[in-house]
């Protein structure tokens, strides 16, 4: 178990650099030299452009370049946004805890109702709740989110003051505060992902159902429901998480939209707008932070993978 | 055997089941009675799809969901568990009946230590006592070392064998007054199948417990069974005591069914079979449903359907003809000799024309594969096939034998290029082929084919006949003008209809399919065919068909085939000669005659012993050699003779036998040696009695 873990870690480690690597090349690519990408317009004084030139040592090697650009990001420093002029670490760092708890929130909800309604319309199948559960996902992850988020804005925001149709609380303004600003969009959110995985569920444990093992189990004299804790649903929970893991990532990145629509500063709106200002300090600096998200997500998948099934250990 | 006590344990009346529900519904199970006293073992066996596995799930209320029970009812313990609620059957489950089933990879919860599995059990049930002392005592009393540390491993990191007996711990961990088997021990080797029968013989004589067993395995239930019943199309056409049903069976089915057995004691020119295939489960024929494959049918016998009538002995057997029964079995064995007698003439002109017959076509040399398995600290190598010397004869039909993970799957793969040889050589035809790449890899195609053990996962199933062949054909460079006229030729040598060339694999019967993966192999004319457990997962019928199809083409067109099987009782029918293997070394090769007739090495004599006979009378005398444990692990196998730590003449047996334990005995390459040490010295045993 151990020495798995050290390879996993060891293989995300390279992931890592790989990233680096890419994000390092992605600025030197970009046609002009690079002061002029990372510094932003032709204006900037030529004091400015040679001090940015000597402390990322842009005459020298390729690899010394890299060597001096990877100490500085480890020490937090990105370089700072053209357009704000602020730091790119701490630009990131105010932006990322919305998205993040968006991302958590919105993934950890829809994870348990899919897995309480696809085991349940699994074990009712073919009837109503099944039927109704199947309409529904279908639903959810065919009707865009921002279609989703819209209307709850049109019809419960207007309505109710609980739910502010815009903005983003501090956790540190109080808990019921922060909490009510998320309500909204992680309920947008959470629809197409719960379609998604219910129905992932629902066909994990009616295939789950089949296995010998749940005979085994019912023969045994077990009562119903350590049969379905332990026997149909553990197992079957295998492929859901390692699914909720990859939504997770791809969701942290990817709020875009549901940022917008419920006009919440987090990472999607931050690189949109970066990307619209060829802001790219910023961009360099997101897209290193989303890589370093998925590739520790992916390892953090690999080991529940690994614990809930003693297979492939 | 007589009945202790006056009312039965278990009794089933009229009990009907059917899959599927609707129009779409198909009756498996056709009213069938059967009853069982405590402490006795009932077997029910017939070939597969006669609804003895649905019957038994059925009376244990263990049905899939897709199954439902029409009629009938199953009086236990004075209640009817048919009709019983879930807390009832609950309260039964476990407790009053223990259940062991075939598969057991899937039948335990790949995802759950295996001691919790018992303790969960233990638990639901309130047994009294600490659960893990419990656990330990019971996976000891199945025989598995070290059980602490056993319980908590997982099912996957178990041997099959060790499984079963988990299992069987398991099922009887509360004691229970019945034990239901469905299929115990198909799937595991014969050496380990000896020590899971003895084990549950041991816990039903120790315990008084009940046994019910299904098996298609006549072998296994003349083994255990004090009571038989036979089943064919869902109904029961014979019940009796195993010794009267054995020796004089009522039913024309269950004396063929009897007579097409391959036994290891005895020998056929061919292996007889039962013409035909069981009707399908939903469209019977009008009365006995035996009728259509019975020799001794009349017309009368497809008016009505048949009612188990009391015979003589005291048994039921479900026929309107008396006395026909031996006819019938003496039909099936006489069709069988007429066929090979009117094969043995047309095979006098073949063997004429091969002058050279008897030179070996396949030579291998210290042949050797390993395999680097583990990762980190857990690395080794497994040596899977460890310096084998073997000549094959030309049109030589060659067994081999041996406990699975022994590397003879291993070995027939290198001999058809598909397993490169880490040292040694292979030498086909004065040709040697060790490095077969480019060139030499295509010219090994040419010359030797291979035949699975799962003829549906062999063919891909979107491709019809036609194009399986036109494949090989093509490869093998056969001018397209000829093609269909060879693929008619061909059909024609696996005995189908010419019309099957259209047809997808889905559309054919096991049986089938594996003619189908045969015509394959054919196609490229080999020289050698290597059936890789061609037969296995067939039915007793079918099986004898297929042998006896390699037989005719090893006859017919002088073909060499290496035939890897586990069931000594066909490859004694169909070999020439004989080789066992063992960890990667052969141990003995000779003459199949001489081999069954007196085993030299040890682990020969203790596979043959292993190997159960539908014979009551002479399972019962008989003295078993039990091989304690599995085969050791492949990756660090034994110094010395490798069977030393499980041979019974061993050092185990004579402490002053070390010599095994430092020395590894040779096999001379003459065809006839035995690689034992004390192979002339130890009084040949009579494991097998031999008529």
């Amino acid at each position: 178990m151990i020495r798995t873990a050290l390879t996993r870690v060891l293989g995300a480690l390279t992931g890592l650099f790989v990233l680096t690597v890419v994000t390092f090349l992605m600025v030197r690519l970009l046609p002009g030299t690079v002061e002029d990408v990372m510094l932003g317009s032709e204006q900037t004084s030529e004091e400015v452009r040679a001090a940015f030139r000597a402390k990322y040592g842009l005459d020298d090697s390729i690899f010394v370049q890299y060597v001096k650009w990877i100490g500085n990001v480890v020490q937090g420093d990105l370089g700072s946004s053209i357009r704000s002029g602020n730091s790119v670490t701490s630009e990131l760092r105010v932006k990322l805890a919305p998205s993040l708890w968006l991302a958590s929130a919105a993934v950890t909800l829809s994870f348990l109702a899919s897995v309480v309604l696809g085991t349940l319309a699994a074990l009712r199948r073919d009837r109503l709740v099944d039927r109704l559960s199947t309409l529904s996902s279908i639903i959810g992850s065919s009707v865009p989110d921002f279609v989703v988020g819209l209307l709850l804005l049109i019809v419960v925001a207007r309505r109710y003051d609980t739910f502010p149709s815009f903005g983003y609380e501090l956790l540190s303004s109080g808990l019921w505060e922060w909490a009510r600003h998320l309500i909204l969009p992680v309920a947008a959110m959470s629809l197409s992902l719960v379609g998604v995985m219910t129905r992932l569920t629902r066909t994990s444990v009616l295939a789950t159902l089949e296995e010998d093992y749940v005979r085994t189990a019912i023969g045994k004299g077990l009562s119903r429901r350590r049969i379905l804790t332990h026997h149909v649903i553990k197992p079957s929970l295998i492929p859901v998480i390692t699914t909720a893991g990859l939504l997770f990532v791809a969701v942290t990145g990817g709020v875009v939209v549901i940022e917008y629509v419920f006009s919440i500063p987090g990472l999607g709106r931050l690189i949109l707008e970066s990307i619209t200002l060829r802001d790219y300090p910023l961009i360099q600096g997101a897209a290193l932070l989303i890589g370093v998200l998925a590739i520790l997500a992916s390892v953090i998948v690999d080991l529940i993978h690994r614990i809930l099934d003693p297979r492939i250990r | 055997m007589n009945t202790p006590s006056t009312t039965p344990l278990l009794s089933v009346r009229d009990l009907r089941v059917s899959y599927g529900s609707g129009a779409s519904a198909n009756s498996v199970v056709h009213g069938i009675d059967f009853d069982i006293w405590p402490g006795e073992a009932l077997g029910i066996v017939g070939e597969s799809g006669c609804g003895k596995s649905t019957a038994l799930l059925a009376a244990a209320r263990l049905l899939p969901g897709n199954a439902c029970v029409d009629a009938g009812s199953v009086r236990f313990g004075g209640r009817d568990l048919i009709t019983a609620n879930a807390k009832e059957l609950r309260s039964v489950h476990g407790p009053e009946i223990g259940m062991l089933y075939q598969d057991t990879l899937r039948a335990l919860n790949p995802v759950m230590k295996i001691g919790n599995q018992i303790t969960e059990m233990l638990r639901a049930h309130d047994a009294k006592g600490n659960h893990r002392d419990t656990v330990v005592e019971l996976l000891q009393s199945v025989g598995i070392s070290e059980p602490g540390r056993r319980a908590s491993q997982y099912p996957h990191q178990l041997s099959g064998g060790m499984r079963q007996r988990v299992m069987t711990a398991m099922s009887l961990a509360l004691t229970p007054k019945l034990l239901m088997a469905d299929e115990p021990t198909t799937g595991l080797d014969v050496t380990i199948q000896a020590q899971v029968l003895d084990l549950l013989r041991r816990r039903a004589i120790d315990h008084g417990t009940a046994t019910i067993i299904v098996s298609h395995d006549l072998g296994v239930i003349a083994n255990l069974c004090n009571r038989v019943v036979v089943m064919y199309a869902g109904r029961v056409v014979e019940t009796g005591e195993t010794e009267q049903i054995f020796a004089d069976p009522q039913h024309p089915y269950t004396a063929s069914l009897l007579s097409s057995v391959p036994r290891v004691d005895r020998s056929f020119s061919r292996l007889p079979f039962i013409v035909g295939r069981p009707p399908d489960a939903g469209a019977l024929p009008p009365g006995c449903s035996f009728a259509r494959r019975c020799p001794v049918a009349t017309p009368e016998c497809k008016l009505s359907v048949p009612p188990l009538r009391e015979t003589a002995s005291g048994g039921g057997s479900a026929c309107i003809h008396d006395g026909v029964a031996s006819d019938a079995g003496r039909f099936v064995v006489d069709a069988a000799d007429a066929d090979g007698e009117a094969h043995a003439h047309k095979t006098v002109k073949s063997d004429d024309s091969q002058s050279d017959a008897g030179s070996p076509i396949v030579v291998v040399r210290g042949l050797t594969r390993h395999y680097r398995v583990g990762r980190g600290g857990n690395r080794a190598i497994l040596r899977a096939v460890d310096g084998i010397d073997l000549e094959i004869g030309r049109g030589e039909f060659l067994g081999l034998v041996g406990e699975s993970g022994c590397g003879k799957s291993t070995l027939g793969r290198m001999l058809v290029g598909l397993e490169q040889a880490d040292d040694g050589e292979v030498v086909l035809d004065g040709t040697s082929v060790s490095a077969a790449r480019g060139r030499a890899a295509r010219l090994m195609r040419q010359f030797s084919q291979m035949v699975f053990q799962d003829p549906r996962s062999s063919l891909n199933r979107r491709m019809t006949v036609a194009q399986h062949l036109e494949e090989a054909l093509n490869n093998s460079g056969v001018p397209r003008s000829h093609r269909r006229d060879r693929m008619v030729e061909l059909m024609e040598q696996v005995g189908l209809p010419v019309e099957s060339l259209t047809r997808l694999p889905a559309q054919f019967s096991g049986g089938q399919a594996q003619r189908i993966a045969i015509a394959r192999a054919l196609a490229v004319s080999p020289t050698l065919l290597v059936a890789d457990e061609a037969v296995s997962s067939l039915d007793v019928s079918v099986k004898g068909q297929v042998v006896n199809l390699l037989r005719d083409l090893q006859i017919d067109l002088g073909i060499t085939v290496l035939f890897i099987s586990h069931d000594l009782g066909v490859v004694r029918q169909v070999s020439d000669r004989v080789a066992v293997m063992y960890l990667g070394r052969l141990v003995e090769v000779r003459e199949t005659a001489e081999l069954f007739a007196a085993p030299r090495h040890p682990y020969t004599q203790a596979l043959l012993s292993a190997a159960p006979l539908p014979d009551p009378v002479v399972e019962r005398r008989r003295e078993r050699i039990i091989l304690t444990g599995d085969v050791p692990n492949p990756t660090d196998p034994p110094s010395g003779c490798r069977f030393h730590t499980r041979c019974q003449v061993g050092p185990s047996f004579d402490p002053d036998r070390s010599q095994c334990r430092e020395e590894e005995p040779a096999l001379q390459p003459d065809g006839r040696s035995t690689a034992c040490h004390f192979a002339e010295t130890v009084a040949v045993g009579d494991p097998v009695v031999i008529r």
